[in-house]
Parts: structure tokens; C-alpha cells; sequence
């Protein structure tokens, strides 16, 4: 099967918006841009508000810890993108790690099963099936998928958030894309 | 750009970004950074070898593992908590008491019960209501969450069949989940073999797990005839369809309404006349209401409901819905 990409403009140019603030001030970018973190987050979490809120404050706690982080980066958005996409996939991880059996059974932690399509209140059938599609694909095949179908990214630019080949990154999304065109959905 | 895929993932991205919308504007300051130490994969790794390592010297030196109480004492699984149906919400189903002793033939276990098997020697913990057919030598897990502790047994292997295949022990402890679209096996100890309807099979270690989903399956085997389709995709007996009902009914009372709903939906496909349908249909708006579901969610099933079935008997209580929540206006 072959994976045919709509073609993708070529890097977009850092929102004028991003050079608005303050760069020093950690209250202005997390009040700008922490909607934009936190949207990244629930998509990788599959909708887990919580889950979601504890990633996204990791980022802003990782930008906390670093001051002149986004000094020399060309578009604040755009690094957040990167931080809270790696960020989340680490979260994933680790969260799978310990989910195992053994490890639940020596930390006594309890199982936490990942919310069904029905739990998060899917009630329209296509979303429900989409959502379901969607949330059994690995983390980086999620992750590619929202930033090409949603964010409109390039396959470049999705590399450079997932720190991926061009070629990877379109594996991922052709993987994304027989998944979702199996299920038939309209 | 407007291919379905793009739709589909926008749709998706927008349900679950719905909370962030409504998270906007955040908290005016960022939060004072609240260091949460958390276990690196690396820490517990070497946590997990040294207690690992300690637990194997113990059995070296002649510790009497055996004699320890059952691995799910630490497998520390939620037992949810049993609570009479909420006031107000009639149940017709009573909420029996765990059976002291099981047996054999098909029954419906409540959540947070540890029930003895004499044959097949076995210990079943339900972590959900679970719906099981026992034998002596194979039980049929229909529908639930349990965990099995199975004694070892010389000779015939127990099989523990549900929906995505057959399990086969021969002694050791796992956990089976199976809801109406998925399902999981989880080896807690020992090992397993997995016989896949499709007749491939794996063997499970600890930790393994082997999950199932109907949807996933289907569409992956567009080949897969009518014989190795999953047993639910079988028309249902009327006990058995009588059970699923008091079921959703339970779950109901117990506010559990997304499991609820995912019932009613497989009852509906396993439906064999129009009339069973409507009823189940009918519940599942009842449902969709009792859960305080979105207004235009209601409205879109009553509508649908209507067109499907015009001479429904429950045209007025159909309409009275649709009033209360101005679907006319929507």
C-alpha cells in the first residue's frame, strides 16, 4: 500500500503573536500558550483531563527549571509543540511500564485501565469507532496522526518534533492512515 | 483541507479538546512548580530486580514460598465496593450475596467476590460482575473482569475460553477482562497458552498479556467466516439474554452507564426480532438521560429512534423526551 500526503506548505513562520511576549516572563507564555500545551496533552492522553493537566504542567515546570530556554528558539508555539509531545510519549511510557503486572505487583499500585470510548461519553458511532481506531495505535503513530490531520504539519516538521527521519514519520502516518481507512469511516 | 481522514482526526481532536477549551483562560499564574517525585523506569527497574533477586534467594534457602498467601493478596487489585442499588433507581435485580462455594453451569458472579471451585480446582475474584459457564474442565467466560487462581492440575489443561479465543492452564494465576467489543488476558504467574479463534496461538509469561479487540480483528480479517466468529456474535439463549438484561439493569442502579450502554449495544446486534430492538433501544435513550447525556446526543437518538420505528408503542414517551429537551428547535 502506498501512502499518498496532501502536499504540505513549507515551514510556516513563527506566529507574530509569539513575539508578543515576553519571552523571560513565565506567566505570559503559560497564559498564552498553556491551552495549546494542554490540547496537545489530551490528545495523546485520549482525553484524560487529569492525566493531561499533570503532563502539561511538567512542560511549563520544565521551562520553570531552564529560564533561557526559549531564548533562541524561533517560535515559542512551536517548541512547546515539541516539549509536550516528547513529554507526553515519556509519560506514556512510563505509565506502560508501570501498568505490568509484576511491577504493579511489587509498588502495590492499582490497575488503571485506559478510559473506554464509552467511558469518555462518545455517543455518536463514527467518533466512538474513530476514537477506538485511534487510541490502539502506539503513541508516536497518535502523536503524527493529530499533527499531520489536525496541526497540519509537514512530515518534516512532525520529524523534528518526534526527533524522526522524514521516512519514519511517514511510516507512522501511513500506519495511522490504513488504520482509520480500514475502519470505513465517514 | 476536507478528506474524511481529516474530518474524522478533527472531530476526534475537538472531543478531546473540549476541556481545554473550557480550561481557557488557565490560572493566572503559573503554579508554583510543585516538584512530584516520581519513580524513574530506572529506579523501579532496579527495585523491581532487588526484590526480585531477594524473593529467589528466599526459595534457594528453603523459604516456604508456597506458603505464602495468594499472589492477589499483593496483586492489590480495586475491588469495587457492593452498595444497594441507589434510592429511587428500582433494580429488578436483587444483589445476591457472594456464593460461598461455586459450581458448575452458568452463572452471574457480583463484583468483589472470591469464590472456591471444587471442579475445576480453582479460585475465581471477580473485580466486575462477571457472567461465567463452568465445567469441569472448561469454563466460558462471557462477559465480566475476574481474576483466576487455578491449582495445578496433572493431565488435561483447563481452557478458559472468551471471546477472543481459548485459554489453556495447567496451573497459575491470570486475570481475564471482556467487555462487549474488547477483552484482555493478563498472567499474573506461570505461563499460558492463548489458542486465537483464528487458530494461531502464543504462550503468555508473567506479565504477558494478550489482548482482543472485536472491532480491530474483524476489520484486520475481512476473510474470517461465520466458524471462527466470536462466540457473542451468536444468537443468544433466552437465559443468557434474560441475564445480560438484568445486567444492564444492575449497572444501571449503580450509575455505571457507559458499561450500560455498551450492553445494550451488543444486546441490540444479538436482537433477533424488530420488537427486541425497540426495547432496547428505548433503554438506551432511558440511559442516555439518566447520565444527563448532551441534549443534542438525546435528541439525535430519539430522532433516530422515531424514524426507525414509526409505530413504536412508545410514541408518546418518545415525544414527551423530545419536548422536554426542544429537540423541534435544534
Amino acid at each position: 500500500m502506498t501512502l499518498t500526503l496532501a502536499p504540505r506548505a513549507s515551514d510556516a513562520p513563527p506566529s507574530p503573536t509569539d513575539d508578543t511576549v515576553d519571552r523571560r516572563d513565565l506567566d505570559a507564555v503559560y497564559r498564552r500558550h498553556y491551552g495549546h500545551v494542554l490540547r496537545i496533552c489530551l490528545r495523546m492522553g485520549a482525553g484524560d483531563r487529569e492525566w493531561a493537566e499533570d503532563a502539561a504542567q511538567d512542560v511549563f515546570l520544565q521551562l520553570h527549571q531552564q529560564p533561557g530556554a526559549l531564548d533562541e528558539v524561533r517560535s515559542i508555539q512551536a517548541w512547546l509543540t515539541t516539549v509536550a509531545t516528547r513529554g507526553c510519549l515519556r509519560r506514556l511510557r512510563r505509565d506502560r511500564f508501570m501498568q505490568a503486572a509484576p511491577v504493579r505487583w511489587l509498588l502495590r499500585s492499582e490497575l488503571r485501565l485506559p478510559k473506554t470510548p464509552e467511558d469518555q461519553g462518545i455517543v455518536d458511532d463514527t467518533l466512538r469507532r474513530a476514537a477506538r481506531v485511534i487510541q490502539a495505535q502506539p503513541p508516536k503513530v497518535r502523536a503524527a496522526f493529530f499533527l499531520y490531520y489536525v496541526d497540519q504539519k509537514t512530515v518534516t516538521e512532525i520529524g523534528e518534533v518526534l526527533g524522526h527521519t522524514k521516512g519514519y514519520v511517514s511510516k507512522l502516518l501511513a500506519k495511522a492512515k490504513r488504520a482509520v481507512e480500514r475502519e470505513e469511516l465517514r | 483541507m476536507s478528506d474524511p481522514i481529516s474530518k474524522v482526526a478533527e472531530r476526534l481532536d475537538a472531543h478531546y479538546t473540549q476541556a481545554a477549551t473550557d480550561a481557557v483562560p488557565p490560572a493566572p499564574r503559573f503554579r508554583a512548580p510543585a516538584v512530584r517525585p516520581q519513580p524513574t523506569p530506572l529506579g523501579v527497574g532496579l527495585l523491581a530486580a532487588v526484590v526480585i533477586g531477594a524473593l529467589l534467594g528466599a526459595a534457594w534457602l528453603g523459604v516456604a514460598i508456597g506458603s505464602q498467601p495468594s499472589v492477589l493478596a499483593g496483586l492489590d487489585i480495586r475491588l469495587p465496593v457492593q452498595s444497594p442499588p441507589a434510592t429511587g433507581e428500582a433494580s429488578p435485580v436483587p444483589l445476591s450475596a457472594c456464593p460461598a462455594q461455586g459450581t458448575t453451569g452458568l452463572q452471574t458472579l457480583p463484583a468483589g467476590c472470591r469464590i472456591p471451585f471444587a471442579s475445576p480446582a480453582m479460585v475465581v475474584t471477580t473485580v466486575a460482575p462477571s457472567t461465567l459457564k463452568i465445567d469441569a474442565n472448561r469454563v466460558g467466560f462471557e462477559h465480566g473482569w475476574a481474576v483466576f487462581e487455578v491449582e495445578h492440575r496433572t493431565g488435561r489443561p483447563l481452557v478458559v475460553g472468551f471471546d477472543g479465543g481459548d485459554v489453556e492452564v495447567l496451573g497459575t494465576t491470570f486475570s481475564v477482562f471482556q467487555d462487549p467489543e474488547r477483552g484482555h488476558v493478563e498472567l499474573v504467574e506461570g505461563k499460558v497458552r492463548i489458542l486465537e479463534t483464528s487458530g494461531a496461538s502464543q504462550v503468555l509469561g508473567p506479565g504477558g498479556r494478550f489482548a482482543w479487540d472485536r472491532h480491530e480483528r474483524s476489520s484486520a480479517e475481512p476473510g474470517t467466516d461465520s466458524r471462527s466468529l466470536p462466540p457473542t456474535a451468536e444468537r443468544p439463549t433466552p437465559n443468557r439474554r434474560d441475564e445480560s438484561i438484568d445486567t444492564v439493569a444492575w449497572l444501571r442502579s449503580q450509575k455505571e452507564y457507559p458499561r450500560a450502554r455498551a450492553l445494550l449495544r451488543r444486546l441490540r446486534v444479538q436482537a433477533s426480532t424488530s420488537r427486541e430492538r425497540e426495547v432496547l433501544d428505548y433503554e438506551l435513550g432511558t440511559i442516555l438521560k439518566a447520565e444527563q447525556a448532551d441534549a443534542a446526543a438525546q435528541c439525535k437518538h430519539w430522532d433516530a429512534f422515531t424514524a426507525r420505528y414509526p409505530k413504536t408503542h412508545y410514541a408518546d414517551a418518545v415525544r414527551k423526551q423530545q419536548s422536554a429537551l426542544q429537540c423541534a428547535e435544534r
